[in-house]
């Protein structure tokens, strides 16, 4: 798919050990009409340890980082917390598994559009730097 | 217990599965035949327009239920898209099939979410909700494990549960279990077969 984009905005001063955050191939699942919620996948990766501190958008209320576990025919979901990226490692949010949960939308995510989702890490030094990613809506089931 | 059980009647489907080689006339569907189980029998209801739903309603039409909820961004959705697209695929047949989602969050599925939701996947879907009592009686019928989690501060809270997706004949016998991963071309086949019956 496309490999979008990069925009780690630096904050403070951190010449060497900065984490350079990679976001690639992100995308979020169309949402019906009556659908509080939402999930966006993206698979990120890190020269340096980082965390995932937050995650926002203009779509919904809420962005949290979500787990999905299935056990013998059993879904469970679960908040997961902060989001580790050991360094030189990618994580993938994919579906059946870690996702950016969207909650509280605002109105329906209509395949085709893009959303904007800021992300903000976090390095083993508490630097902070900030990822804008442009996030394309996908129909649902493809 | 449940879901030692669940698990029993993934292995009957695959079981069944297993032995559809062509040489067993008797096996006639892809999915897995759970016909003349002494459960699944029946549900009291509402539908997202208000009324009152029982399985005998649908007589004469394949039923398809799934159960779900609407705060579930990832298989519940899916799963309902899939149903959507088996309509389209049955063409005409689809007029004697009825897609029923029974919410598994009656407190924030109301009758108006629902409305919202569920015909946005196909307009001849129906959404069924009920009370707290009447919904968990249905999903034990019909062997659904249904765990609501704990609310966050903010009140969030998800469930926990099963995902497969039942079919009916057209005389409301219970006769499929369709895994949540079952392909949208089994779910049609299967349906096809239903209907002759």
């Amino acid at each position: 798919m496309k490999n979008l984009f990069l925009a780690s905005i630096l904050a403070g001063l951190a010449p060497i050990a900065l984490a350079e955050v990679t976001i690639n191939e992100p995308w979020a699942r169309a949402t019906v009409p009556g659908q509080p919620v939402g999930a966006a996948y993206m698979k990120i990766s890190s020269t340096n340890a980082a965390r995932l501190l937050s995650a926002e958008t203009d779509a919904a209320k809420e962005v949290q980082v979500h787990t999905m576990h299935h056990h013998d025919g059993v879904m469970k979901m679960r908040e997961h917390g902060q989001l580790e990226i050991s360094a030189g490692q990618t994580v993938e949010l994919a579906p059946g598994g870690l996702h950016l949960m969207l909650m509280g939308l605002k109105k329906p995510l209509a395949a085709g559009e893009t959303l904007t989702v800021k992300l903000t890490f976090e390095d083993a030094k508490k630097v902070k730097s900030t990822s804008v990613v442009s996030v394309p809506v996908r129909p649902i089931g493809k | 217990m449940k879901l030692r059980y669940v698990a029993a009647l993934l292995l009957a489907g695959t079981v069944l599965f297993g032995c559809d080689s062509g040489r067993a006339p008797e096996q006639k569907f892809v999915s897995a035949d759970i016909t003349g189980g002494d459960w699944g029998k029946d549900f009291q209801l509402t539908d997202h327009t208000g009324k009152a739903r029982t399985l005998a309603d649908f007589k004469g039409k394949a039923v398809v239920l799934f159960f779900g909820y609407t705060n579930c961004p990832d298989v519940c959705p899916t799963t309902m898209v899939k149903l959507a697209q088996a309509m389209e695929k049955l063409g005409k047949d689809s007029e004697r099939v009825q897609v029923l989602m029974v919410t598994l969050d009656p407190k924030r599925d109301t009758q108006e979410v629902l409305s919202k939701y569920v015909p946005a996947f196909h307009p001849s879907f129906l959404g069924l909700t009920g009370n707290e009592q009447q919904v968990d009686a249905a999903a034990k019928e019909f062997k659904v494990i249904r765990v609501l989690q704990k609310p966050n501060e903010n009140g969030f809270y998800t469930v926990d549960h099963s995902g497969q997706t039942y079919a009916f004949d057209t005389q409301g016998r219970l006769r499929l279990f369709f895994r949540d991963a079952q392909p949208v071309d089994d779910i049609v086949k299967d349906l096809q077969t239903l209907l002759k019956i």
